[in-house]
């Protein structure tokens, strides 16, 4: 069916649906946070009410048209990439916050509701929304629950998974489902836990109810620098191995430190090469002690020297810095690509080292932002994609990065996403059996293949094929496919 | 360059597995039933199942536990007891407070059946901690899913829908669970109030962000028990008023609420109830309560009929469990149940683990 006529009939099909076909104004939808890839949808459409959605769905389902739904758009690993052929369903107006029940600690939602509006909502209640992607202004619900977003805080509040009760969703043939309720269990298997990440491969988001969690009564940060990463990501183990769990910890390596002091001047000490953010809420003096607890492990693991916060304006500028490391860092080189492995956090420091040594073996500086306590690691590789090569050398670069997570007993993605950046890495990390799986599981909620396709979960034959890329190195297949 | 650290097992090669392998595979083949078996602790209370038993219990032992990481990897057949104590040893504990039945009990069964103690509401439930499982599937074939990190999003969550699966999806072999370091302090704090007052006590006890571990009322008591610093519990108890139980009684309280509070024999039948927090004290014939999840769990037993009890948890969207004197579970939207059934399909095409013992099937 062509766009016109799809367009049409779809206005048809559902009373009152926006329609947008008209190429320039599908531009805005092309790609999400992965810029790199683009692609207009055949039409997109842009629901306000439940029904519509399930309208969509039911038509869709029908004609065997391929359905990717849309959130706010600012995924990294291209999940909401539109399909040529298909519909793109916009969540973004179903944005109404339905309930804040301050008894049951609980918020319901509608999908396009931006994550910060959540805990704005929950504050004169005393509760927020814990997990906080960076994106956080801009997100919305309904994409954290298809990629499980995690952020600063999931360190010890956990991530969108360990915040959900229930999500209703629309299942591909339009039918409304409730995974999960308003119980802390639900009886029957845990679908709940099997949506949350699924990448929109398994239904559509349309009503989501998280966990509230009453606001700390202070917050502060504290800074340590230190004169090696190594030391640095040891220090990071070593807090988690005294017991203690930080509201977050986050790392940054030189290269972000001082670009980030270059964009925000947050007091970051330029010299150091690397500098550890550590987090820390509760009442004054549970706070004072573990301050003297975290402070120990610290100095004991080479800090030298140790900053906190002494007051709100003072933790918020000490933070800019770790906020603002990526546009900061993105002022370094004309293209930056950001990784997202996760790894055992006591092989932080020889992973880091690791990186460094494969980094200056590329030619390609990396800068290191991340989430350390979760031993998530977010190198951005630096590089100029006008250069000869230069898309495939960061892409190559990152690829070893990846498999180096990997081997270490981690994963190719802690909270981006596969999407579509990374179903060549999934061939590293699952072998036939669990691809065999996840193939048969996607075909339970959508037997047709219609949701989100060729996202998220790699053919095996695409597996296979690669196979081979690691022996005729430098040769990518799928030629066709866009890349980084 | 460094070498890898954790190169990947191929647990398929060893003997054991590959003889499980071989009997999922032979019956799958023949068309028979297996039914993944632990310490069949649980027999007496949530069966009788059906299916040949598939003995996991002799696959035991931990694989790894890393204290600096606070991450254990064990196999399934690993009685729980001895997880919990070894774990203790190095000052550490499973964040989901799992009940102890008998020193039988393994690892595995305790996620099959996925349940939680008091600390499940503001702490952690099992399917929150768990990384990791390797299982075998339907077809006889190992699957690794999840892994020792904390955060993963590479695949869909299988590990996760393990808990509570009641080993329709699988024989599982290995699980690895995030872990929370021992409290350096809990503390239990009594106050004497009927069942209404609890329930309308209990949300401002939770409002406060804190060391709270377990809010229940039970025999008359509302019980808040506080697990942290020192310093962090003493702050929040004083907080939260009422006498300070003795470390060893309000242990045994809170060891009642995680293994089931009220007697199994006896009149009428006993339940476990969920429903939101905030549902009212419900009427049920000759009833005798006890709350646990800040009253979002509801112990009771009762002479009421499970459609007199369905009816009432139906406005509140709650589910029930009756555990005695035979096993009925409120029912599910048939919509649901569907879907459940194809991805029990999708993990165990030829139905080898269709034992039945599937929860959410109505009286």
């Amino acid at each position: 069916m062509d766009r016109s006529a799809l367009a049409k009939a779809l206005a048809r099909a559902v009373p009152g649906l926006e329609v947008i076909a008209e190429p320039e104004a599908l531009r805005p939808f092309e790609s999400d946070g992965l810029t790199a890839l683009r692609q207009l949808p055949l039409i997109a459409v842009l629901p306000t009410a439940v029904d519509q959605v399930q309208a969509v769905l039911r038509y869709c389902h029908r004609e065997g048209i391929p359905v990717v739904a849309r959130g706010a758009g600012t995924g990294l690993s291209g999940g909401a990439l539109p399909h040529e052929a298909g519909v793109l369903l916009v969540l973004s107006k179903l944005s109404r916050i339905l309930e804040i029940n301050p008894t049951r600690q609980t918020a319901r939602l509608q999908p396009g509701v931006r994550n910060l509006a959540i805990s704005e909502a929950a504050a004169p209640y005393g509760l927020f929304y814990a997990p906080d992607p960076s994106s956080q202004i801009a997100c919305s619900i309904g994409g954290n629950v298809a990629e499980n977003a995690g952020g600063v805080h999931c360190l010890k509040y956990g991530l969108t998974v360990h915040n959900l009760l229930a999500v209703t969703i629309v299942a591909v043939e339009g039918e409304l489902l409730t995974l999960g309720g308003p119980t802390l269990d639900a009886p029957g298997l845990d679908l709940l836990a099997l949506f949350t990440g699924s990448e929109g491969l398994l239904g559509v988001v349309v009503e989501v109810t998280v966990r509230l969690r009453p606001i700390p009564a202070q917050q502060e940060v504290l800074l340590a620098a230190f004169d090696s990463i190594r030391a640095s990501g040891d220090a990071v183990a070593a807090v988690i191995a005294a017991g203690i769990i930080p509201a977050g910890m986050e790392l940054m390596d030189k290269l972000a430190v001082q670009a980030a002091e270059d964009f925000v001047h947050a007091g970051y000490p330029r010299d150091a090469a690397a500098v550890l953010l550590c987090e820390l809420d509760g009442e004054g003096p549970v706070l004072e002690a573990t301050r003297a607890r975290v402070m120990a492990v610290l100095r004991e693991a080479g800090a030298v020297s140790i900053t906190v916060s002494d007051s709100e304006a003072m933790r918020l500028k000490l933070w800019s810095g770790r906020k603002n490391a990526f546009p900061a860092v993105g002022r370094l080189a004309p293209d930056y690509y950001c990784m997202d492995g996760t790894i055992p956090r006591r092989y932080l420091g020889e992973v880091l080292d690791a990186i460094a040594q494969r980094s200056e073996a590329a030619g390609l500086p990396v800068a290191n932002v991340f989430h350390a306590g979760d031993g998530n690691l977010h190198p951005l590789i630096l590089y100029d994609a006008n250069a000869p090569d230069g898309v495939a050398r960061a892409e190559a670069l990152g690829n070893e990065i990846l498999a180096l997570c990997v081997a270490y007993g981690g994963s190719v993605t802690g909270e981006h996403g596969v999407g579509v950046e990374k179903l060549d890495a999934m061939c590293g990390q699952f072998e036939a059996p669990e691809l065999t799986r996840f193939k048969a599981l996607k075909a339970a909620f959508d037997p047709q293949g219609l949701l989100n396709p060729g996202k998220a979960v790699p053919t095996l034959a695409r597996c296979a094929e690669l196979g081979g890329m690691h022996v005729h190195h430098g040769q990518l297949p799928h030629p066709e496919l866009p890349r980084l | 360059m460094t070498a890898p650290p954790a190169p990947r097992r191929d647990l398929a090669a060893e003997p054991e597995v590959a003889r499980l392998c071989d009997a999922v595979k032979s019956a799958a083949a023949e068309g028979r039933v297996l039914l993944p078996r632990g310490g069949a602790t649980r027999d007496g209370a949530l069966g009788p199942f059906s299916g040949e038993p598939l003995a996991l219990a002799a696959y035991a032992g931990i694989v790894r536990h890393t204290p600096t990481e606070l991450v254990v990897t064990a196999r399934a057949g690993t009685p729980l007891l001895e997880l919990v104590e070894t774990l203790a040893a190095a000052g550490q504990r499973l964040p989901f407070e799992p009940p102890l039945p008998a020193r039988e009990a393994t690892l595995g069964g305790a996620v099959a059946l996925g349940t939680s103690g008091p600390a499940r509401a503001y702490r952690a439930a099992l399917r929150d901690a768990l990384l990791g499982v390797t299982l075998i599937d339907g077809t006889g074939t190992v699957c690794r899913f999840g892994g020792e990190v904390m955060k993963n999003v590479a695949g869909f969550d299988v590990s996760r829908l393990m808990a509570g699966s009641y080993g329709e999806l699988g024989a599982m072999l290995e699980i690895s669970l995030r872990l929370e370091p021992l409290p350096e302090w809990s503390q239990t704090q009594a106050l004497a109030c009927t069942l209404p007052e609890a329930l309308a006590r209990m949300p401002a006890l939770a409002a406060r962000a804190g060391a709270l571990s377990g809010l229940a009322w039970l025999d008359g008591w509302l019980l808040a028990r506080f697990e942290g610093s020192a310093v962090e519990v003493e702050l929040d108890a004083k907080a939260a008023g009422g006498e300070t139980l003795l470390p060893e009684d309000a242990a045994t309280r809170w060891a009642r609420l995680r293994e089931g509070p009220l007697s199994a024999k006896g009149d009428g039948a006993l339940w476990c109830l969920s429903m939101p927090n905030d549902a009212p004290a419900l009427e049920l014939p000759d009833a005798n309560w006890a709350l646990d999840w800040g009253g979002a769990r509801r112990w009771v037993r009762s002479t009421a009929d499970p459609g007199a009890v369905a009816a009432m948890l139906a406005p509140h969207g709650g589910h029930g469990l009756r555990l005695s004197p035979s096993v009925v579970r409120t029912p599910q939207p048939a919509a649901l149940r569907a879907l459940e059934q194809r991805v029990r399909q999708a993990m165990d095409p030829s139905g080898v683990f269709a034992h039945g013992a599937t929860p959410g099937e109505g009286p």
